[in-house]
C-alpha cells in the first residue's frame, strides 16, 4: 500500500443539555402550514395559517424494557409511532383576516389521539384518530367552540403528517394541513 | 408575495433539518424507477453440519455467520428500502423465508441502513426470543420487538477504553469493542445531541473468533491494541461509502486504505469488505470502493487474505 492513513480523531461530543434543550426549543417552534375553512353562507374559502404541535403527555404502548412508557413534551419519534396515545395542545393563527366568516386570528385545540402503527413499526406510515375541545373567538366578542375530530396520516420517521379537522359547531370547521414535528 | 416568502420558510426549514436525508433522498430518486439487480443464485441451506465458519453476505453490513453450530446475523437489512427513500441497488442476497433461527441478532448502531424494523420485523418470526444485541443508548431508537434486548456498554463512544462490556449470550461470548462513529438516527440526535450509540463486536465461541466492525473512522493506536487483545480470525470491516475511494476515509467511515488498515492492525486472518454495493449514498456509486479495494489487494498481494463476496455468496473458512 503506498497510501499512509493516519488516525482520524474521533468525533464524540459530550452530551450537551443545554444545546440539545434549546435546538430541541427551536425546533418546536417550526409550524405546521395549515389551511382554514373562511365561510359564511355564500361564499366559502381557504385561508393559509400556522399551527404549533405540542405534546404535553404521551403515553407509548410498545416501548423496549429499557425505556419509560410514560413521556412529558419530548418524545422519541420511536415511542411516539410505534404506537401510543397522547395529549395534544394545538395553538394557530391564521395568517391573514377571515375575508366571510367573522372571526380572529387565532384558535387553539387540545385533546386526545391515539396513533397506530402501519408499516415499519410507524416509521414508514402510521395513522391517528383523535377528538378534543376548539376555540375560536369571533370579531364581534362571541365565543365559538366545541369539540374538534381529527385524523391524520404520518410518514417520513412520523416528522411529517397530514392531518385533517372537523371542527363542530364552528364558522370554520374544516382544517387540513402538514403536520410537521421533530420529537 | 407573502405566500412565497411563506413556502420558502417552510422549504429553508425543512432541509435544514434533513440535510443530509435529502441529499440521500436525491441521489435515490433515480433507484425508484429501476429495479434492484437481481442475484442470481440465492443460498437456500446456508447452515452446513460440517462448516465450523462461514459467511454468508447479504448485502451492505448484514452478514449471515456461521460459528460452529450458531448462527448470528449482523445489522440486518433484509427490506426493499430503509429510512423510506433509499431503495437497494441489488435485490436482497438471500430469501428471507431461508434464513435460519438466529442464535444471536448485532445491531451496530441506529442509522437507518443498520437498524432496519421491518427486516427485524421478519427475523421475528423464526428467531423469536433470540438476543437482541446493542450498544447503549440505541434503545432509545428501538420500539419492542419478540426478541430478548441485551442493552451493552459502549463507554459513551469508547471515550477511554477500546473495550465496552462482555456478556455470554447463547454460549456465545460477545464483547463491544471500539468504533469511531456517530450515533442518532433522525440527524440533529446524532450530530448536534452527541448520542454515542455505535460499536463493533467481536465473537468468541469454540476457539472462533469474529470482528464485525460495524461503521468505523480509522485510529491506528486503538485497532492495533485491539489487535493485540484478541486472536481474530475472520474480520468483517466496513470499505465505504465513498467517492474518492482511493484515498483515506473521513472521522466516520474508513475508505479501502484504511479498511485495509485496520484489517493489518488486528492482525485478522480474513477479512470480509461489507458496507458497500448495495445502497446509493450521497457521496457516489455504490460499487466505487471495490475497484479502489482491488487495486490495494492486488498490490498487497492480498487475495488469500481478502474475500470479496458477491451479494449473495457464501464463503467457508474452516471446515469441521
Amino acid at each position: 500500500m503506498t497510501i499512509y492513513c493516519f488516525s482520524s480523531s474521533s468525533q464524540v461530543k459530550e452530551e450537551n443539555s443545554f444545546l440539545k434543550l434549546s435546538t430541541w426549543a427551536i425546533l418546536q417552534a417550526v409550524p405546521s402550514p395549515t389551511y382554514f375553512e373562511d365561510r359564511n353562507t355564500a361564499n366559502s374559502r381557504l385561508k393559509f395559517g400556522f399551527e404549533w404541535q405540542m405534546i404535553p403527555f404521551s403515553y407509548s404502548f410498545n416501548t423496549n424494557k429499557y425505556l419509560s412508557k410514560v413521556n412529558f413534551f419530548y418524545i422519541k419519534p420511536s415511542k411516539r409511532f410505534s404506537g401510543s396515545a397522547e395529549c395534544f395542545f394545538e395553538p394557530a393563527l391564521i395568517l391573514s383576516d377571515f375575508k366571510y366568516a367573522e372571526l380572529k386570528k387565532f384558535m387553539f385545540k387540545t385533546g386526545v389521539r391515539i396513533i397506530l402503527p402501519v408499516a415499519q413499526k410507524g416509521e414508514y406510515l402510521s395513522i391517528s384518530f383523535g377528538a378534543g375541545y376548539y376555540r375560536q373567538s369571533g370579531i364581534n366578542e362571541k365565543i365559538y367552540d366545541g369539540i374538534t375530530y381529527e385524523a391524520a396520516l404520518f410518514s417520513f420517521f412520523g416528522m411529517l403528517g397530514l392531518k385533517f379537522n372537523y371542527n363542530q359547531n364552528a364558522i370554520s370547521r374544516y382544517n387540513i394541513g402538514v403536520y410537521i414535528k421533530y420529537y | 408575495m407573502k405566500r412565497f416568502l411563506l413556502y420558502t420558510f417552510f422549504l429553508l426549514t425543512m432541509t435544514s433539518l434533513s440535510c443530509n436525508l435529502l441529499m440521500v433522498a436525491v441521489r435515490n430518486v433515480t433507484t425508484f424507477f429501476t429495479p434492484p439487480d437481481v442475484v442470481d443464485v440465492k443460498v437456500k441451506n446456508p447452515i452446513k453440519p460440517d462448516v465450523k465458519l462461514s459467511a454468508l453476505w447479504i448485502g451492505h453490513s448484514t452478514v449471515l455467520l456461521q460459528m460452529d453450530d450458531k448462527v448470528i446475523i449482523t445489522d440486518p437489512f433484509l427490506t426493499e428500502t430503509v429510512g423510506e427513500f433509499a431503495r437497494r441497488v441489488v435485490d436482497v442476497g438471500m430469501d428471507i423465508e431461508n434464513i435460519p433461527k438466529c442464535d444471536l441478532i448485532l445491531i451496530s448502531h441506529s442509522h437507518f441502513d443498520h437498524l432496519s424494523y421491518g427486516s427485524l420485523e421478519y427475523l421475528e418470526e423464526k428467531s423469536k426470543n433470540a438476543p437482541l444485541v446493542f450498544p447503549k443508548g440505541l434503545e432509545n431508537y428501538l420500539p419492542d420487538f419478540d426478541f430478548k434486548f441485551v442493552r451493552m456498554d459502549n463507554n459513551d463512544g469508547y471515550k477511554k477504553k477500546i473495550i465496552g462490556e462482555t456478556k455470554l449470550l447463547n454460549g456465545i461470548k460477545v464483547t463491544t469493542v471500539y468504533a469511531q462513529h456517530w450515533g442518532g438516527r433522525y440527524g440533529l440526535d446524532g450530530f448536534v445531541w452527541g448520542d454515542h450509540a455505535y460499536t463493533g463486536y467481536i465473537l468468541e465461541y469454540n476457539g472462533l473468533t469474529v470482528y464485525f466492525a460495524g461503521d468505523t473512522g480509522y485510529d491506528s493506536l486503538k485497532f492495533k491494541q485491539l489487535g493485540e487483545t484478541f486472536k481474530i480470525q475472520l474480520a468483517l470491516i466496513p470499505i465505504g461509502p465513498c467517492a474518492d475511494c482511493e484515498n483515506c476515509g473521513t472521522q466516520n467511515h474508513v475508505f479501502p486504505p484504511d479498511a485495509v488498515y485496520i484489517f493489518k492492525d488486528i492482525n485478522a486472518k480474513w477479512m470480509v469488505p461489507i458496507h458497500y454495493g448495495t445502497l446509493m449514498f450521497a457521496q457516489a456509486d455504490p460499487m466505487e470502493p471495490l475497484f479502489a479495494l482491488k487495486k490495494i489487494i492486488a498490490a498487497g498481494q492480498l487475495e488469500d487474505r481478502i474475500k470479496i463476496l458477491k451479494i449473495g455468496e457464501q464463503m467457508e473458512f474452516m471446515k469441521k
